[in-house]
């Protein structure tokens, strides 16, 4: 079964059959990649006596394991955490920032944050409020023109936010929630059709937000310096280690060229009256 | 059955213009190959070296081209953490021998093009390991912690000590004494080999050009694990083909027959030639004359030939398996005495049954 | 008084809104942030970059830091590769 990103194919070989539908609900519209797939993983028990006994999967790409397994019923979260792993540790042709990104009006936002910031809450707000989605997890960027490349994944939900959001939005296609992993309940939200995503094209960054979520609070705006915004985020870049000197350069072009924020937020509606007035042209 | 032979990968990496017209399916499989035996960045390099990276297809171009920038990445820490650790040893007077990949950094050899490097390998007296190692650890090197029986291993036959890890960079340093375990009575006179170094870039000194291959051959060929032999084979073609001249040829003959390494050295030829089509040295028909014999075909064409080929599933067979364990048994054999072997053994396997019934994680020390 | 320049792998990037320096050392593979705390440093670097040269006092100046402090982060920038001595 081949997994088609966009800008990565993933052969998924020997996943658990479990995992298939839910694949399909996920990817199944994107068309098959034109070249062979780039990473060729799987979803298998780690071992003989674990099929059986407290059933446990492992996440292989090509001959090795990552990771620790994981229960049998948190096989897909084990795969979309997965093919998180094979992208941000392979691809070192382009910057790889740990940020959500959506766009509006052909301009890019991106949120760098981390876990428990409320970013993937505010992204599935905004992808499901006419934003395009072009990242939860990874913004990519091209090292020559710095900007940034859409992929189609799902939106990865935790704990209360997958009810708020299905309360919002209750026309939303979720995965079933996955219980108790290490990062609490986990679901998936398909956000985006493939005909949507083909539509979204590299675009300019024109902000860097650094989001936080408050309960209660007003929605309160820091501007931040550039030097802290070229901390925090090269700090926030997987393969910012590895890129050496590209990185560098391309970090201190994105800082010059975008608006530099951070946030604190109790209400979604606020951050994006402030986001659409404020920070899109 | 494997997609490719010993000598279709090695002709990829030593004529690379054979690759433009790969069907993409077999590329993607090439790809997975290399990348798996630590070859994918040097792919990249030879393939810049003879021009024909241009003409591969945009897929296998992007993969290659982002193996070559971590490759580049480790080769520049390589250098900076070779430097650093002269500077540190420099001032308990010791000036450490830079050994396998930071020695192929820092002489800049052809090979070290896209090297991957897993750890910094150095060599000093015997009589200076306990200062180095304090010395080191006073300045953010730690080790491991390791089990009771690994550290007596360690300590009582290696000639390393167990290795080390730099608390802030994750960098890992072998610290070693000899080329090879004392306890199995072959630990060749280190003198032979360290009164000829090279010093080389940073000040940082490095083995001579002979040296610096017999050792690679000795690490290669006396060595249990062949997980990285096919890369390892690589690096001693460029490098024979790098240094090639008659005295060359001539120092490592002596340095071979000094050190009781002469059949290795037979081994490894006879293995470059038959998979990387390395010209036949003027030093090989003596060594033929020896060492030729239906033992030494046979433990070459089929055991070491066939466990050379790179550990992937794509490639995997019963002989290479086959050759593969008979290596690691020989690989044992060779370095211990039978009753001290026969112990080590049983307690390798007994913690391999257990990773195989509960997988690799269950066993990990929280 | 020690003078210094950049050592000759090591990028720098002036911040625009004069907020400091992000120096890059392509050896150590590290990156150093000094925040500008002295208005010194935009006179300074109208050009967009570092001076060819610079002295102790005037990484103290612009940082703003003690003389213990000055002394640390000259030999972390030196045993790090962003900076080496000038002579």
């Amino acid at each position: 079964m081949v997994v088609n990103t966009g800008l990565y194919a993933f052969n998924v070989t020997c996943a658990h059959r479990q995992i298939t539908p839910t694949v399909n609900s996920i990817y199944g519209d994107a068309t098959p990649p034109n070249t062979p797939a780039d990473f060729e993983i799987k979803v298998a028990s780690p071992s003989f006596t674990r099929r059986f006994f407290r059933p446990q999967v492992s996440f292989y790409c090509d001959q090795h394991s990552p990771f620790k397994p994981l229960p049998l019923a948190q096989a897909y979260a084990l795969l979309e955490w997965g093919m998180n792993w094979c992208i941000a540790t392979h691809d070192h042709t382009r910057l790889l920032v740990h940020a959500a990104v959506l766009v509006k009006n052909n301009q890019a936002i991106i949120f760098p944050a981390a876990p428990g910031s409320g970013k993937s809450t505010l992204t599935a707000y905004l992808a499901m409020s006419g934003w395009n989605l072009y990242s939860d997890e990874m913004a990519i960027i091209d090292l020559e023109s710095g900007f940034v490349s859409p992929l189609y994944r799902p939106v990865c939900l935790k704990n209360n936010s997958i009810d708020l959001v299905k309360q919002w939005f209750p026309e939303s296609v979720f995965t079933s929630t996955w219980k108790d992993t290490h990062k609490g309940d986990v679901a998936h939200l398909k956000a985006s059709s493939w005909k949507q995503y083909i539509q979204c094209k590299p675009t300019e960054i024109v902000a860097v937000i650094f989001p936080k979520f408050v309960a209660n609070s007003d929605l309160k705006i820091y501007s931040l310096d550039q030097l802290q915004a070229f901390e925090t985020l090269s700090k926030n870049a997987f393969n910012y280690g590895v890129l050496g000197n590209l990185g560098f350069k391309m970090v201190d072009k994105i800082i010059k060229r975008a608006a530099l924020f951070e946030i604190e937020f109790g209400e979604l509606c606020d951050v994006q009256a402030f986001l659409s007035e404020d920070i899109i042209r | 059955m494997s997609i490719f032979s010993n000598q279709q990968l090695a002709s990829f990496l030593i004529a690379p213009e054979g690759a433009v017209d790969l069907p993409l399916e077999l590329w993607a499989k090439l790809i997975l190959i290399f990348r798996e035996s630590k070859l994918l960045a040097s792919f990249y390099h030879v393939s810049i070296a003879k021009e024909c990276f241009e003409l591969y297809p945009e897929y296998a171009q992007k993969h290659l081209f982002a193996a070559s920038i971590h490759a580049s990445r480790q080769k520049a820490q390589v250098l900076f953490e070779s430097e650093s650790l002269r500077v540190l040893l420099a001032k308990i007077d010791v000036n450490p021998i830079f050994l396998k990949g930071a020695n192929y950094i820092l002489r800049n050899s052809l090979n070290s093009e896209g090297r991957i490097v897993s750890d910094i390998d150095i060599l000093v007296k015997k009589d200076e390991i306990e200062n180095v190692e304090s010395a080191l650890k006073s300045a953010l090197w730690q080790s491991e912690k390791l089990s009771d029986y690994d550290e007596k291993y360690y300590r009582n036959w290696a000639h390393e000590i167990p290795p080390l890890f730099h608390v802030l960079r994750e960098t890992v340093l072998d610290v070693h004494h000899n080329f090879y375990l004392p306890i199995s009575g072959r630990s060749p006179n280190v003198i032979l080999f360290s009164s000829t170094v090279e010093t080389v870039a940073g000040g940082c000194l490095v083995l001579g050009k002979a040296e610096t291959v017999l050792h690679s051959i000795i690490h290669l060929f006396m060595n249990e694990d062949f997980t990285n032999a096919f890369r390892d084979l690589f690096d001693i073609h460029l490098l024979v083909n790098e240094y090639e001249s008659s005295e060359f040829w001539r120092s490592l003959e002596i340095l071979a027959s000094k050190t009781q390494f002469e059949k290795e050295l037979y081994y490894c030829l006879v293995l470059l030639m038959n998979i990387f089509g390395t010209q036949e040295p003027s030093i090989f028909p003596k060594l033929r004359s020896r060492y030729k014999s239906l033992y030494s075909d046979f433990f070459i064409n089929k055991i070491l030939f066939n466990g050379i080929m790179p550990r992937h599933s794509l490639l995997n067979n019963y002989k290479n398996s086959t050759s593969r364990f008979l290596i690691f048994i020989r690989g044992h054999w060779l370095k211990m005495p039978i009753h001290i072997l026969i112990s080590h053994l049983a307690i390798k396997s007994y913690k391999g049954t257990l990773e195989f019934l509960f997988g690799k994680y269950f066993l990990d020390e929280k | 008084m020690n003078k210094y320049r950049l050592h000759p792998k090591a990028s720098n990037a002036v911040m625009d809104d004069e907020s400091g320096i992000a120096l890059y050392s392509e050896c150590s593979g590290r990156s150093a942030f000094l925040k500008n705390q002295h208005q010194k440093l935009a006179i300074e670097m109208v050009s967009n970059k570092l001076p060819d040269t610079f002295s102790s006092i005037d990484m103290q100046s612009w940082l703003n830091i003690d003389n213990e402090e000055l002394l640390k982060l000259e030999n972390w920038l030196v045993e790090n590769r962003f900076i080496v001595k000038h002579s």
